[in-house]
């Protein structure tokens, strides 16, 4: 995101970031320019695998420009208005529809209120879709993103209806990395947040990890932002004892057998650790071989239900199918305590 | 919350987004560095390492004396019960009292683990209770923990945002458990 198209470092500058991060998608407001053309996206892209919709806005400005990878993103329609490009397409490696509104809300109150109600009425027409809506707001959600800016009694209306809008469309603003501004006045007296990426929950299920990092200001006055779905590896997962190994027969004959058979040194308390320590690692040889891998097991009983119920429209199945059931939940146990969740 | 008591317990599109979305929020995404934002994860190791050593190592002597001061002191029959052996059925109790879904401790094991398998692990629990009551010391490594990070604020940038929570062993758990349980009785004998 960048406001102004301005001579050549600004392009520079967007033309690094896009080659570094591999950018499949990206929104640009305040181009101010009048007109695109190929040439000049071709040479942002660094090649012509590129699609865009550039908005020209009225004399360029409230302009926005949305451009895509075409080896990712298949163009479908798009929506243009006053502040905002619309592009409806279709994730190519997932299979799935997207929509991003990229928008440019003008500081002028009105401006604001119906480009919130175009992008609700687009939010209606297209639910279930993986969404995404990003830009320049120009409004914020608290009083602490904005800074150094004195404030008017409009404010907290403004916030709360800013806040009324995310939450009745059913969007979430995901965690902002790197700095808590994205808008910084030139001589450094002033910082909001006025751009910041909205998704639906359909994104977060495909991208869970998505999260706004904000990128240094280098160019405008405003940071560019890159989102991505990024999973941090911090090394093997600690061992944890499951509450459904309780509900498995035979699971506390085990515990016995093996806690009586383990011979250790030391003082007792130290014992009792060494002990713990022995059975933890006996424990998790036995998950892998009793439980083995989640996910596949629990395709495999859904599938098998579902089957049951097929036949269970033929003649009754009833008893079949409870005990799967009863698997089923002793699975969902198992998810559950594995995500960390408390029962 | 109230979708939480509807859809929460099933394996519903609902459950697993709030997982998500949990996920997300509690993530360490990084830190500060000297105004700079990092990522890596050896330097955010090294920073909460930093951190915490510095937050938990011992002060200096204030040189403060309270020997002048008359403090209450309990009576000689309760004193006399304080040092008593440790009993199968306060140990017991204890265990009973834990919270048996709360996270584990570096042995990995919660106590609804405990509790189930009590009647294995009663015996080697008494003796490591006997042994701390003669010796009145944890032996080196068993009383580490796991520090959980929980964020404070919206969006943390330093580890100072985030609350430290300790998760202890098992046996650490319960010594401090009967220890406290001792305490309470006699706690308000002693101060006004």
């Amino acid at each position: 995101m960048s406001e102004g198209w301005g001579g050549g470092a600004k392009a520079k500058y967007l033309r690094n970031i896009i080659a570094k991060e591999g950018a499949k998608f990206v929104c640009l407001q305040e181009t101010k320019l009048s007109e695109f053309s190929d040439s000049r996206c071709f040479s942002l892209w660094g090649d012509n695998k590129v699609g865009w919709v550039h908005n020209d806005g009225v004399n360029g400005a409230g302009s926005t420009l949305s451009m895509w990878h075409k080896e990712a993103f298949m163009y479908m329609s798009h929506t243009i208005g006053k502040g905002f490009i619309a592009i409806v397409g279709h994730h190519i490696k997932l299979n799935c529809s997207c929509i991003i509104i990229n928008v440019y809300v003008a500081y002028n109150s009105s401006d604001k209120i119906a480009i919130w109600e175009v992008v609700s009425a687009l939010r209606n027409l297209h639910q279930g879709k993986l969404w995404c809506c990003c830009g320049d707001f120009n409004a914020v959600r608290c009083a602490a993103e904005r800074k150094g800016i004195r404030r008017n009694a409009s404010n907290k209306k403004e916030i709360r209806d800013f806040n009324d809008f995310i939450g009745s469309n059913f969007m979430e603003d995901l965690p902002i990395v790197g700095k808590k501004f994205t808008w910084y006045k030139a001589d450094g007296s002033a910082k909001s947040r006025l751009d910041r990426i909205l998704v639906s929950k359909e994104w977060l299920q495909v991208w869970p990890m998505s999260k706004q990092y904000v990128q240094t200001r280098e160019v405008s006055d405003h940071c560019a932002i890159v989102v991505k779905s990024w999973i941090k590896d911090w090394g093997p997962k600690p061992f944890k004892s499951i509450d459904a190994w309780l509900l498995e027969p035979g699971f506390k004959d085990l515990v016995r057998e093996k806690w009586g058979s383990y011979e250790v040194q030391g003082n007792n308390i130290t014992k009792v650790k060494d002990k713990l320590k022995r059975l933890k690692l006996d424990l998790k040889e036995w998950n892998r071989i009793v439980f083995g891998n989640l996910e596949d097991k629990k395709q495999r009983i859904l599938k098998e239900i579902e089957d049951l119920d097929v036949k269970d429209g033929v003649s009754d199945l009833l008893e079949g199918e409870k005990l799967r059931r009863m698997e089923l939940v002793s699975q969902q146990r198992l998810v559950r305590e594995k995500a960390g969740i408390p029962v | 919350m109230s979708n939480w008591f509807k859809y929460g317990d099933s394996n519903s599109k609902f459950y697993h987004s709030t997982i998500r979305w949990r996920r997300l929020k509690n993530e360490v995404k990084g830190v500060e560095l000297n105004d700079q934002w990092c990522e890596d994860s050896d330097a955010m190791r090294r920073e909460v390492k930093r951190v915490f050593e510095d937050r938990f190592k011992a002060t200096p002597d204030l040189g403060v004396r309270l020997g002048a001061v008359e403090f209450k002191s309990l009576p000689e029959d309760v004193s006399l019960r304080m040092v008593e052996v440790f009993s199968e059925e306060e140990v017991r109790e204890a265990v009973w009292h834990c919270e048996g879904t709360k996270s584990p401790g570096l042995d990995g094991f919660n106590f609804n683990f405990i509790r189930a398998n009590w009647e294995t692990l009663k015996e080697d629990v008494m003796e490591a209770m006997h042994c701390f009551h003669e010796t009145g010391s944890l032996p080196n490594g068993c009383n580490s923990s796991f520090i959980a990070l929980v964020p404070k604020v919206k969006d943390p940038t330093t580890i100072d945002q985030f609350r430290p929570i300790s998760l202890v062993e098992v046996m650490y758990k319960i010594i401090t458990k009967v220890m406290s349980h001792w305490f309470k009785t006699v706690i308000p004998m002693v101060i006004d």
